[in-house]
């Protein structure tokens, strides 16, 4: 039986599910999510698929998640066909990858998200960028790349010489990101850049990018 | 040979990891790092973390950053010693996660602003922002309202027991409901105040609390 997603492929949060379920080869419909008429927050999504109010939910037969980060570990550790994303046949490898998917959850997000959400999703709903909120994050990301490009230059992909859940996490958002002048965050940096460039490279990944319509 | 754990046992992060290397008998020593004076952003300190941040764990030569990454670690390193902090199917497993990623996303930002604004900035002798204070505390009412309403269905977050994603929970919770005077948000909430009656009186906690002293 499929998956079930619930969301919208050019949300970030439901690109980072459908990455992984391209990695894994699995079965999955979407059911689309009405955000505009506020479905997400309407009593029976909140008490079916997700109390917090958000997209991207999950279901799987009789389990129901929430949280795109532990709906691709599920995901992951289900399923065997396709790219091994975590790494668990390898207890140091599979710390690694966890290590690297904190990064992106606690340090990479926040700012890239919200340089993101201030560039890319507020003037789509009418709303102005703020100048110094952007060159706040701006700095912030800034530095953490400085770490990025140190770590790609010793190791190919974030966890080690291997492709990984915690390199896909960072997909959705640095791909919006670069659709707009922060790209010469990333393509200043030469390991950074050739990174990304070979992550999204991968068929799993343009496939999940090819939704991703809103910039 | 003992891990070792750098960081204050002060600091929040640092106490997550040593609560999770307490439910599953890991001996490990602490090596206290100064974040007063700045040690975590020297350049000897940033060769353990990149990022400056506090806590590291070593053990043997391998090395790891990122507590919720340690505490996942370890808790799968010894599955049959200590607490099981991870469940037993896959469907465990993943509600655990999702529950780690509300303590992350949904939680900890909050619980993170009012603490350096009400504490951390003031210590430091520079002002608090007490409308931003105001505001994470309503929206972190409304967040612990979604709480309220799991424990009234399942003792713990995850399930019927204990797991990594309640325990990831205690550090921040300490600090709300003692220094940062925020207690009534769980008093209020009788689900949250059994669940948190519970959690706060394993004896792992305890222990850590017992480092503080």
């Amino acid at each position: 039986m499929a998956l079930k997603v619930y969301g919208i492929p050019m949300s970030t949060c439901t690109a980072r599910v459908l990455s992984s379920i391209y990695e894994k080869e699995a079965d999955f419909q979407i059911v689309p999510v009405n955000l505009q008429a506020g479905e997400h927050k309407q009593p029976s999504y909140l008490a079916t698929k997700n109390p917090f109010g958000q997209i991207p939910a999950l279901e799987d037969g009789d389990l129901t998640l929430f949280e795109s980060r532990a709906i691709t570990k599920y995901v992951a550790t289900k399923y065997n066909k396709g790219t091994d994303l975590l790494r668990l046949g390898n207890l140091k490898e599979s710390a690694m990858v966890g290590v690297w998917l904190e990064v992106e959850a606690q340090t990479y997000n926040p700012p890239i998200s919200t340089i993101v959400y201030q560039l890319v999703i507020l003037p789509k709903y009418g709303g102005t960028p703020k100048e110094e909120v952007i060159k706040a994050n701006e700095e912030k990301l800034a530095k953490v790349l400085d770490v990025y490009e140190e770590r790609l230059s010793k190791s190919k992909y974030l966890a080690g010489d291997f492709y990984s859940l915690a390199d896909l996490h960072h997909v959705p958002y640095t791909y919006y990101m670069m659709k707009t002048p922060k790209a010469s965050l990333i393509n200043s940096r030469p390991h950074v850049k050739a990174w990304w460039e070979d992550i999204t490279s991968r068929p799993a990944i343009k496939k999940a990018t090819e939704g991703m319509t809103l910039a | 040979m003992a891990v070792k754990v750098y960081g204050p046992v002060r600091a929040a992060c640092p106490q997550r990891v040593m609560a999770c290397l307490f439910e599953k008998d890991v001996e490990f020593e602490v090596v206290e790092v100064d974040l007063v004076n700045g040690e975590q952003k020297r350049p000897e300190f940033l060769t353990l973390q990149p990022f400056g941040q506090v806590p590291v764990v070593e053990d043997g030569k391998f090395r790891l950053f990122e507590s919720r990454a340690i505490i996942r670690y370890y808790a799968a390193k010894y599955p049959n010693q200590g607490t099981n902090l991870l469940g037993i199917t896959l469907e465990d497993r993943a509600l655990v996660d999702q529950w780690l990623e509300v303590e992350a996303h949904n939680f900890n930002e909050l619980v993170y602003t009012i603490v350096l604004q009400l504490l951390v900035l003031p210590r430091m002798g520079e002002g608090g922002d007490m409308h931003l204070v105001r505001c994470c505390e309503q929206k972190l009412g409304n967040v612990l309202d979604v709480y309220e309403q799991r424990l009234g269905e399942t003792k713990y977050l995850a399930g019927d027991f204990f797991t990594l994603a309640d325990l990831s929970h205690l550090p921040a919770i300490s600090l709300l409901t003692t220094e940062a005077g925020m207690g009534h948000l769980v008093r209020e909430r009788g689900n949250m105040n059994a669940w948190w009656e519970d959690i706060s009186n394993r004896p792992a906690w305890k222990k850590v609390m017992k480092l503080m002293t």
